[in-house]
């Protein structure tokens, strides 16, 4: 009982830093970082945006490790931690995906380019959907488990094949070869490179205490799952009970 | 050399059963005719679009058709409990992969030749004698299609939801397989020089590869019942 308290209390402060910094990465984001010269305010997206992209990644790493050592294993914490790691990692990739088009129209003048970098996201998040879709519509937890175990490492395959194709498809078409290297890391200043650094630690803590979070959760339906099949199982005493 | 013979015999047994009823075959073929039937709207058929426009058509007609196929074969399989009788006969799990996806290939290349002819003629393609080429490229793109195929039928058919599990994993993952099929067909309807497109063609060949040999790794994680 206590290890779970002092489990719970160290998650509580870890969310309360992940709060300080989330802040303190909205301030320098609006009130420190300069206005970018070319593009306006708009480009304080990239505070927002780029460290969503890189937290995806990050949670992507996560889960094939995760699917990896389940199908080793075979113990249902790795597919807890692949589970949980997925479904957070899925709503930075949304936020990618949802801030990059915001960023892009006045920046562009179009909310979507076929750009290689773009493309191979996009198609990276759509692999998040269909895992999360699988996990939901896969059956019983310990089929899911495996489905979606090998779903993960077959599609951590492809994410170099990914990359490369769109670089040369995009590449064998030179006329959209526009916005090759995008805005970030070409000449930031130091006052930008600082709120990029804040922005990018908020972006993990925040991650990391979701990720606690949801591990708790899928721990929890776990237990109640259990328990339920407990109770429901039919047993001398139910049969021969009160009623 | 045993288990090459017990694998080609589960394979003619599939093939067998298909030939029988052709339901997966005709069904594939009758499907990617409408596909062509619908897109033909959206231009003029026999002008300059089909050079613009013509491989990615035809891929589209290639990819849903297969995705139709995968489910109907790995569908009567699963209602039949064909896999769970398979997987008491000595066969390993992961032979069981290589025998299913020879299945897939054979039936969607059969599908895909009749596309490419169904194409060739209902768009006017001039493909010359270029023909032997496409018929490579299509046939790369369907091992590769097969290869994933295989792995993630037999998966979506044991998900509540069933067929619409499987073009949802399945296309995002074949997207670089897609690029390059799309890309190479293109110059070859255009008679472009191949040599240029050789960087597409080695990345079918490592497409295939690569998933072919994680889904004969990964069969059997999915088998246990």
């Amino acid at each position: 009982m206590s290890t779970r308290s002092t489990r719970s209390d160290s998650l509580g402060s870890l969310a309360i830093v992940a709060f300080v910094v989330s802040a303190a990465a909205l301030g320098f984001t609006f009130l420190y970082a300069p206005t970018e010269r070319i593009e306006g305010d708009i480009q304080r997206m990239l505070y927002l945006h780029v460290p969503a992209a890189f937290t995806m990644y990050v949670s992507y790493a996560i889960v094939f490790f995760a699917s990896v050592m389940y199908l080793f294993r075979r113990e249902s914490r790795w597919d807890e931690l692949a589970a949980s790691s997925a479904e957070v990692g899925t709503v930075f990739a949304t936020m990618m995906i949802i801030t990059g088009p915001i960023w892009a129209k006045p920046v562009w003048g179009t909310y979507w380019m076929w750009d290689a970098r773009l493309t191979s996201a996009f198609v990276l998040w759509l692999i998040f959907i269909g895992y999360l879709m699988l996990r939901s519509y896969g059956g019983h937890a310990e089929q899911v488990a495996r489905y979606c175990a090998v779903l993960a490492i077959i599609g951590f395959a492809d994410i170099p094949i990914i990359h490369y194709s769109v670089r040369w498809w995009r590449t064998l078409h030179p006329d959209a070869k526009i916005l090759t290297e995008g805005s970030p890391g070409q000449g930031l200043q130091v006052s930008m490179l600082i709120t990029f650094a804040v922005a990018f630690a908020a972006a993990f803590v925040t991650f990391a205490v979701l990720l606690q979070l949801r591990l708790r959760l899928e721990r929890q339906q776990r237990r109640l799952d259990a328990l339920q099949r407990e109770i429901t199982r039919p047993s001398p005493v139910v049969l021969g009970g009160t009623n | 050399m045993n288990t090459w013979r017990a694998i080609l015999t589960v394979v003619g047994k599939d093939l067998r059963g298909e030939l029988r009823t052709k339901e997966a075959l005709t069904s594939t073929v009758v499907f990617a005719l409408l596909v062509l039937l619908v897109f033909n709207f959206g231009f003029e058929p026999g002008t300059r679009d089909v050079r613009l426009v013509g491989a990615g058509i035809l891929w589209s007609a290639l990819l849903f058709a297969a995705v139709l196929a995968m489910n109907r074969l790995l569908l009567n399989e699963r209602e039949g409990g064909g896999l769970e009788g398979l997987m008491l006969t000595p066969l390993s799990r992961a032979d069981l992969y290589v025998a299913k996806f020879i299945t897939l290939l054979c039936i969607l290349s059969l599908a895909g030749l009749v596309t490419v002819v169904l194409f060739i003629v209902l768009y006017n393609v001039p493909i010359g004698d270029r023909l032997p080429a496409l018929l490579a490229v299509v046939f790369a793109g369907t091992v590769g299609l097969s290869a994933l195929g295989t792995t993630f039928a037999t998966i979506a058919v044991r998900t509540r939801t069933r067929e619409v599990m499987l073009p949802l994993l399945l296309i995002p993952l074949s997207v670089p397989l897609l690029i390059a099929c799309v890309e190479s067909t293109a110059a070859i309807i255009a008679a472009r020089d191949l040599a240029d497109e050789a960087n597409w063609l080695r990345l079918m060949v490592a497409f295939d590869i690569v998933f072919l040999a994680l889904g004969y790794v990964t069969y059997p994680a999915i088998l246990e019942e």
